[in-house]
């Protein structure tokens, strides 16, 4: 095989180049419980992986004691998810990480 | 004495037969220059709405800034009762004359190495530029004070303009514990810059061993980033690679140093 389809192969399967980041949550909405992207999907994603994670834990901070009387503010199930809206574990445990979780298929 | 007075009468003429225009004309070149300062100013803020780059915007700016008060000021003259057909020719010649002295001479006049809105370090200083002048350069650093470097100063010493080319490489140098995986920790810096969207691919990401350090192992990490990714990308893997090493089990080191104690016995006292 010559060198540069090597290099290539490697590229493509090596390591997940991720191409952004974005905050994945569930809002609750008349019909139930939408999910929901900040950067939308229309947007371009955010290329910082700790700094979607730090506006996720402020999100969730924000909205923590939110109940259905605050319907804009009660957002659930707080997550970072690469561009294909794959959530991605938290980089300083590199375990999942979910913030304001809740079981909202009961609900 | 007769000749004192004769001229106060032709002065006063003057200003009977013209004085009213001449006031009328300051009055516009006043007002003039007041609309054309909102005008620029608003052309401004017009062109960064559009996201025009600084550099363009100034260009602009100044171009219709010269031309709207030249416009202005041969108005005023032609309203005053000037002529104003012998003023347009001096001027002409003067734009002409001043056009040939620039090309011929632009050779030899020393230019600034960099533009409006580069970060450069110059002076002595690091910041953004946010104009130019014939004699200094107004630069703000980042953490928000406006300097005005002379010219000639910047002119005589080394610029770093990290505009100059589109990307940069981050240079990072890790020191890990001399029991540490060595093998593990090239490997994990590998991932981290492989994974990141920032790093670019060409040149490419390079991990390799810096030094055999005194109190530790250093390990060098050389992405390549886009000029404005170059800061945050950096802070962003330093923390990274803290937080995997600590999950890897890979200790940084930090200087050390081993102290060995002997202990010396007095020989114990024989009584005969």
């Amino acid at each position: 095989m010559l060198l540069k389809d090597t290099v290539k192969l490697v590229g493509k399967g090596w390591v997940q180049r991720r191409k952004g980041y974005r905050i994945r949550f569930q809002r609750r909405a008349e019909t139930g419980w939408a999910t929901e992207f900040s950067p939308d999907m229309k947007e371009k994603s955010w290329t910082s992986e700790i700094a979607t994670w730090e506006l996720a834990r402020r999100l969730a901070a924000a909205t923590k004691d939110a109940g259905p009387d605050n319907p804009e503010g009660e957002i659930v199930n707080i997550c970072v998810v690469d561009d294909a809206g794959e959530p991605i574990p938290y980089y300083a445990t590199n375990q999942s990480h979910v913030l304001n979780p809740r079981d909202v298929e009961q609900e | 004495m007769e000749q004192e007075i004769s001229k106060y009468y032709r002065l006063r003429d003057l200003f009977l037969e013209h004085g009213q225009e001449v006031v009328q004309a300051l009055i516009i070149l006043v007002l003039g220059i007041l609309a054309i300062k909102y005008i620029v100013k608003y052309v401004r803020k017009f062109m960064t709405r559009l996201g025009a780059k600084p550099p363009i915007i100034s260009t602009v700016s100044v171009a219709l800034a010269i031309l709207l008060f030249f416009g202005l000021a041969i108005s005023c003259l032609e309203w005053a009762g000037m002529r104003v057909d012998v003023l347009m020719r001096f001027l002409a010649a003067a734009c002409l004359g001043a056009i040939a002295i620039w090309i011929l001479a632009r050779p030899y006049i020393p230019s600034l190495p960099f533009k409006v809105g580069n970060t450069v370090e110059a002076g002595g200083l690091l910041g953004v530029v946010e104009g130019t002048t014939m004699i200094h350069t107004r630069l703000r650093t980042f953490d928000g004070k406006t300097v005005f470097v002379p010219n000639s100063k910047i002119l005589k010493e080394n610029v770093v303009n990290y505009h100059y080319t589109p990307n940069r490489q981050v240079r990072l140098v890790i020191g890990i514990h001399y029991g540490a995986d060595l093998v593990k920790a090239k490997r994990i810096l590998a991932d981290l810059l492989a994974e990141d969207p920032r790093v670019l691919n060409t040149p490419p990401a390079r991990v390799f061993v810096l030094n055999l350090a005194e109190s530790c192992v250093e390990i060098a990490a050389r992405p390549w980033v886009n000029n404005k990714d170059y800061w945050i990308t950096r802070c962003d893997l330093l923390e990274k690679i803290k937080l995997r090493f600590d999950q890897e089990g890979v200790t940084i080191a930090f200087p050390q140093v081993d102290a060995h104690v002997y202990y010396h016995r007095e020989p114990e006292e024989t009584t005969d």
